[in-house]
């Protein structure tokens, strides 16, 4: 796929070039979506919203980077919007100023999948969730996160330590996570 | 970043994560896509219609109420049969005493018109139009001290008494004095002509960035946190140190933006004059009245119908020159410029007069070599004109695409004619067309406003193209028998506009 050409037929609004940007990124990103969102149709709805506003920007992309780390970066965007303006989301996503959490040095052993990982990481409350997602996977820095949520730096540190330790708490319990269903059944 | 296993893992499954979205998301992105298309398309419209709006209240608040001084005082002459008696001596008949006019105005100083003010024997160039024009505005009291200098032939007034009821023609011949090429009427007759007091109000365009309604995404912080980053996204695992979080997520703006840049531009289009109405050609119903009913007779021989101005129709125009853009906000730009223009328009008359004629170079003066009767078909003639130009435009980017904008530039120009051929209209000799600059307005102030799209755009130049209008708010020609007439000028600008280096 010629990335340039395809990007420029896309800013020419030709359908056949944005359906085929469309279905070489839509998976990937679904997974993005996912990560960030408690359901599928959720995920999907930010997906939905997040290629609009790829194909409305992309006169702004500068070939500078990849094209699927620019239009990731709208999905994880679009994602935090829609968190904030969704009720089901809205009412758990918010911040105290928390005391600094350390984080633990501990590293047990991941034997899971992707989807499992990612099933595990949805149980969370959502704003751990989304700062795990944010900081473990997207690599924002606290300073970056905290700007993007409108908290305080050591707020994202502290939000961050304790969904790591919550995870790992899970992981250990492995036996007692049902990954089939993604419901976690420990306590 | 992630400083340990734990992240890395984390991280490296999770970017792996891939679900395959149901065809709803596709069908529905589609959707939302073209309606914004179309949404887009109605924008257009709608400002295009503004403009159009605007454009016509200007044109009817700011000219509305301008009348020609000759087709009032025409219309509103009570004095009319007298004016028609006069008027049936016909051209020979005033030609013949002319002859005898000259004799007896030889020697004489001054000449007291009959409006009472002084004529001075000057020599000038536009002093016989002027003086035309000053006769022609105070007929009635011409007309009403007429009567009492009757009969008084061989005095300077009975001279003038002809003059006054055939005002364009015999006023000519007053200013034509034997001695002089022409006349300078010293009286305050240009006090009756109606200059246009035009102000221009420059509405407040809200220069404000417009954001779409999910402006929360921040598209361009997204970019420049990409630049800052460069790297891809498996390479951000790395990077996920948190004791090594900068503050450095501003976005930042582009210091090449803020510099002016040089462009140079083109603009091949089509001009005209119009008085009350943005029109390329076509006469009033008013100046036809005008000129062809008052003149009559009642001593039984008609006489020869006075032509009318001939139609003016659209000739070719454009404008070159080169330009400065400063940007103001990353949707506003500022322009300055310098450019020529050239603008025409073309008048179908008659034949060229015999320039031999005396009569015409006593009316005319040294501009007696180039008249044309009106009315007729037989010459093409283009009255051209030659501006030197400044102007100051205002820009605003309509849509957000940052290499190829869309926009709408709105301002106003300053003129100065530095060379014209135009000829104007002379009710003299029923009718005539001649040479005269002094009834040209040298000084013009117009509004200018267009669209333009760039076409291309790489890192050195950036290429643009779109229709643009200007519309002249000072009158280019003031002919009192002449409804006021004002520049118009549309064309489609080609510019290049050279992007300063990074």
């Amino acid at each position: 796929m010629d990335t340039q050409k395809l990007i420029k037929e896309c800013i020419r609004e030709i359908p056949a070039a944005q359906r085929q940007l469309y279905d070489h990124f839509a998976e990937t990103m679904l997974g993005v979506c996912y990560r960030y969102t408690k359901s599928m149709d959720d995920a999907e709805d930010v997906l939905q919203d997040g290629f609009v506003k790829v194909f409305r920007n992309l006169g702004q992309y500068k070939y500078e980077g990849e094209l699927g780390g620019w239009i990731r970066r709208i999905m994880v965007t679009t994602a935090l919007n829609f968190l904030k303006k969704n009720f089901r989301y809205n009412h758990e996503f918010s911040f105290d100023n928390e005391n600094l959490h350390p984080v633990t040095d501990d590293n047990p052993e991941i034997k899971m999948t992707g989807k499992e990982l990612a099933d595990l990481v949805r149980q969370l409350p959502i704003g751990y969730q989304t700062i795990f997602n944010l900081h473990a996977v997207e690599g924002f820095s606290h300073v970056e996160i905290g700007k993007m949520l409108g908290i305080n730096e050591g707020t994202s540190r502290s939000q961050y330590a304790r969904a790591r330790a919550l995870l790992i708490s899970w992981i250990k319990k492995n036996d007692q996570v049902n990954f089939k269903t993604g419901v976690y059944a420990g306590k | 970043m992630p400083e340990n296993e734990f992240e890395k893992k984390i991280s490296s499954e999770m970017q792996e994560l891939k679900f395959k979205p149901s065809e709803q998301v596709w069908l529905r992105v589609e959707e939302r896509i073209k309606k914004k298309k179309n949404r887009r398309i109605f924008v257009v419209i709608f400002l295009l219609a503004g403009l159009a709006l605007l454009g016509y209240w200007q044109r009817t608040n700011l000219f509305g109420e301008q009348k020609n001084d000759i087709v009032k005082t025409v219309q509103n002459d009570s004095s009319g049969e007298k004016q028609k008696e006069e008027n049936s001596q016909s051209t020979n008949e005033i030609n013949s005493s002319t002859t005898k006019q000259k004799t007896q105005l030889t020697g004489s100083k001054e000449i007291k018109n009959t409006t009472g003010k002084t004529v001075n024997d000057k020599q000038t160039d536009s002093g016989s139009v002027i003086d035309k024009k000053g006769i022609a505005v105070s007929k009635n009291n011409i007309n009403k001290q007429k009567k009492s200098k009757e009969g008084t032939n061989g005095k300077p007034g009975s001279i003038k008494t002809k003059k006054d009821n055939k005002p364009e023609a015999s006023t000519a011949i007053v200013s034509a004095n034997s001695k002089t090429k022409n006349g300078v009427v010293d009286d305050k007759s240009k006090d009756l002509k109606t200059d246009p007091e035009t102000i221009a109000k420059q509405k407040d365009v809200n220069q404000s960035e417009v954001k779409p309604v999910d402006s929360k995404i921040d598209s361009a912080k997204v970019v420049t946190l990409e630049q800052e980053k460069n790297v891809t996204a498996t390479d951000t695992l790395l990077k996920t140190d948190p004791t090594k979080d900068t503050p450095s997520q501003t976005v930042k703006k582009d210091p090449a933006e803020k510099k002016w840049k040089w462009g140079l531009l083109i603009t091949p289009g089509i001009s005209s004059l119009n008085d009350n109405e943005i029109s390329f050609g076509g006469l009033k119903s008013a100046d036809a009245f005008a000129y062809q009913n008052p003149v009559g007779s009642v001593t039984g021989t008609p006489p020869p119908p006075r032509q009318n101005p001939s139609e003016i129709k659209a000739g070719f125009a454009f404008q070159v020159g080169a330009y400065a853009q400063r940007q103001l906000s990353p949707r506003t730009s500022l322009s300055l410029g310098l450019q020529y223009g050239y603008y025409s328009n073309v008048l179908h008359i008659g034949n060229m007069r015999n320039s031999g004629n005396t009569q015409l170079f006593s009316v005319f003066g040294r501009n007696a070599n180039q008249v044309y009767n009106a009315g007729g078909d037989t010459t093409k003639y283009t009255n051209s004109y030659h501006f030197i130009e400044l102007p100051f435009l205002f820009q605003w980017q309509l849509n957000k695409n940052k290499t190829k904008p869309f926009i709408w530039s709105t301002g106003f120009i300053i003129g100065q004619l530095i060379a014209s051929n135009a000829i104007m209209y002379d009710t003299a000799f029923n009718g005539v067309y001649y040479k005269n600059k002094s009834q040209l307005n040298k000084t013009q102030f117009s509004l200018s406003t267009g669209f333009s799209w760039t076409i291309a755009n790489n890192k050195r130049v950036q290429w643009n193209l779109g229709p643009v209008a200007d519309l002249h708010l000072s009158k280019l020609i003031d002919n009192p028998f002449e409804n006021k007439r004002y520049l118009f000028f549309v064309g489609l600008r080609t510019g290049v506009l050279l992007n300063s280096k990074k």
